[in-house]
């Protein structure tokens, strides 16, 4: 009976809004009736385009923050250095370099800094400060010089001093000293007085890969650089933060609390922005001749090692190999993230001359993790990806580290940023894929994905002091006609990043700095 | 290759620009509700990537 009553009321309602309809509809046979309608539906459309334009486009110029400590972060290099067509685009994001306090650098006066750009000039007169053995000791290993031919002074104060007066032509300092005596007339040359390794830490390659952006911003605030250099890349595809994924129906921004602020980042797309890059052919050929579906096109993670005059996303992988190639680089970090439902997850792909840095990172660093971490080598047969192109074209070791996100997968239910950091939150379907055995590995929090590609960081940091700390010596499928002699380079030596356990335990947003916005 | 993804983005936007007048002409020109409804929605889509906001 009660079902039977519904159907009536379902009929009487229904009745009552054809009534309403009948009333109000147009007559749109009459001319006058037919524009009006026409104009309200413009007019309507209009309005949504209005506000719909104005909320894509806030989204599109919102920047990230990442604040920079003052005094620690050297400088802020573009992309557009080493790939010009990129000035002025959406895809000229920053580098950050981090200098190692005990690296070895030449102080000079500044209008003759200009000298030094290709090394230390023959005949140029030399002091240091007595005591600082390291400094001189790697001077005169790289210069060739014989002992005494560097004056020694009491002081880093007197050696900049001396610098000024015209007494001596360089100073050869400590690089957390000479950063303090630059200005007033004096800055670091560029010439190299010292061969240190140098690590390139890469993120959001894929904005939709949080864990990526995330790790890299915890090492740009939090690194503190001893001996060697560090590069820092926070938005590698920065077209692709400027809109989100299509058809996903994903949230813009996910946001943390930090000390009574609010540090807010975007997710964004897989792939490159169509309103900067288009067409997008039905076939995407790599540069190898490999084929792959269209949209890959603008995936910059098949477009290595890019071309300076090639489609937007091949520029900024261009940027990314020349810098590689121009600093040379020693150890490239790629950080990514897969859904729970992809095989190739908690991983860490590495190119084949890596493998000694990767197994020793394996043996001695990756147990801090809470789970294993499969060990895949790059695949010869698969191109446009960094731990395959950055292999085969520069002299850099390049490793790919892939963790469980949640927000990339298909099978979840609804799409807000609880899921994207999944932090106190348990998505039912994921669950209960997991319960039926159908993932590769379980969604775990934004600050379990951080916390793991941190230690990976630091296990391939590990690996390398552990393995001789020579640059690198095989390539055996290179493209390079003339690779770089193995040198030896020291260790690279960092400190400030938490560990596995501390990431797990204390949070992600307790390693970001407040915002000074 | 630039060149040619130059005149191939200016061809397209010309020829969004014309459709989107045909939509706008259609929205006028059409008897039905629906039919003036659907045109305005595409209308939205495309005025966006005309300017090129998405």
């Amino acid at each position: 009976m009660k079902f039977k009553e519904m159907m009536q009321k379902c009929s009487e309602i229904k009745g009552k809004c054809g009534s309403v309809a009948a009333r109000i509809k147009p007559d749109l046979t009459n001319k006058k009736h037919n524009y009006i309608a026409a104009a309200v539906c413009l007019v309507l459309a209009l309005a949504v385009l209005i506000v719909s334009a104005c909320q894509f486009s806030s989204f599109r110029n919102y920047q990230t923050e990442f604040v920079l400590r003052e005094g620690v972060v050297d400088d802020v290099l573009k992309f557009h250095e080493y790939s010009r067509y990129l000035e002025g685009t959406s895809g000229d994001s920053d580098i950050y370099v981090i200098n190692g306090t005990e690296n070895t650098v030449a102080l000079v006066k500044e209008g003759e800094a200009g000298n030094y750009a290709n090394g230390v000039p023959e005949g140029a007169k030399l002091c240091a400060v007595e005591g600082s053995d390291a400094q001189i000791d790697a001077a005169t290993a790289t210069l060739g010089l014989a002992e005494g031919d560097i004056a020694l002074l009491g002081s880093a104060e007197d050696a900049a001093q001396a610098v000024k007066d015209g007494t001596y032509d360089a100073a050869v300092l400590r690089h957390g000293d000479a950063k303090k005596l630059t200005g007033d007339g004096l800055a670091i040359a560029e010439a190299e007085l010292e061969k240190v390794p140098s690590l390139l830490v890469i993120g959001g390659t894929h904005p939709n890969e949080p864990a990526g952006q995330l790790t890299a911003t915890l090492f740009l605030e939090n690194a503190v650089m001893e001996r060697g250099i560090l590069y820092v890349v926070t938005e590698l595809n920065k077209s692709a933060y400027s809109h989100s994924q299509p058809q996903e129906g994903s949230p813009w921004y996910y946001e943390f609390e930090v000390d009574g602020t609010t540090r807010t980042f975007k997710y964004g797309a897989r792939a490159s922005n169509p309103v900067d890059q288009w067409p997008t052919p039905d076939v995407y050929t790599h540069s190898s001749g490999q084929q792959l579906s269209s949209s890959e096109v603008r995936n910059i993670n098949r477009a290595y090692p890019g071309s300076e005059t090639g489609t937007f996303t091949e520029q900024i992988a261009w940027a990314i190999t020349n810098f590689v190639n121009t600093e040379q680089v020693t150890m490239v970090i790629d950080l990514h993230e897969a859904s729970p439902e992809y095989e190739v997850i908690n991983a860490c792909v590495y190119h084949q001359d890596s493998a000694a840095i990767a197994s020793n990172a394996s043996l001695f660093g990756f147990m801090n993790i809470g789970e294993d971490i499969k060990m895949e080598v790059s695949a010869l047969n698969l191109h446009g990806l960094t731990h395959r192109e950055l292999g085969d074209y520069t002299s850099a070791y390049v490793f790919l580290f892939e963790t469980s996100n949640a927000s990339q997968g298909k099978i979840h239910g609804k799409f807000t940023s609880d899921l994207i950091l999944y932090d106190g939150y348990q998505d039912k379907y994921y669950e209960a894929s997991l319960e039926k055995g159908l993932l590769y590995a379980p969604a775990v929090s934004i600050n379990v994905r951080v916390a793991r590609h941190t230690e990976s960081v630091s296990s391939i940091i590990e690996g390398f002091n552990l393995s001789d700390c020579y640059s690198r010596s095989s390539y055996e499928y290179s493209y390079l006609e003339n690779p770089p002699e193995s040198q030896y380079l020291g260790d690279f030596l960092i400190s400030g990043i938490p560990d596995y356990t501390e990431v797990t335990e204390n949070g992600v947003a307790n390693y970001l700095l407040p915002s000074e916005k | 290759m630039n060149i040619y993804l130059t005149i191939l983005w200016v061809l397209y936007i010309i020829i969004a620009v014309v459709v989107a007048v045909f939509v706008v002409w259609s929205v006028f020109k059409s008897n039905k509700l629906t039919d003036k409804i659907t045109g305005a929605v595409m209308l939205i889509m495309l005025l966006l990537r005309i300017f090129m906001i998405k």
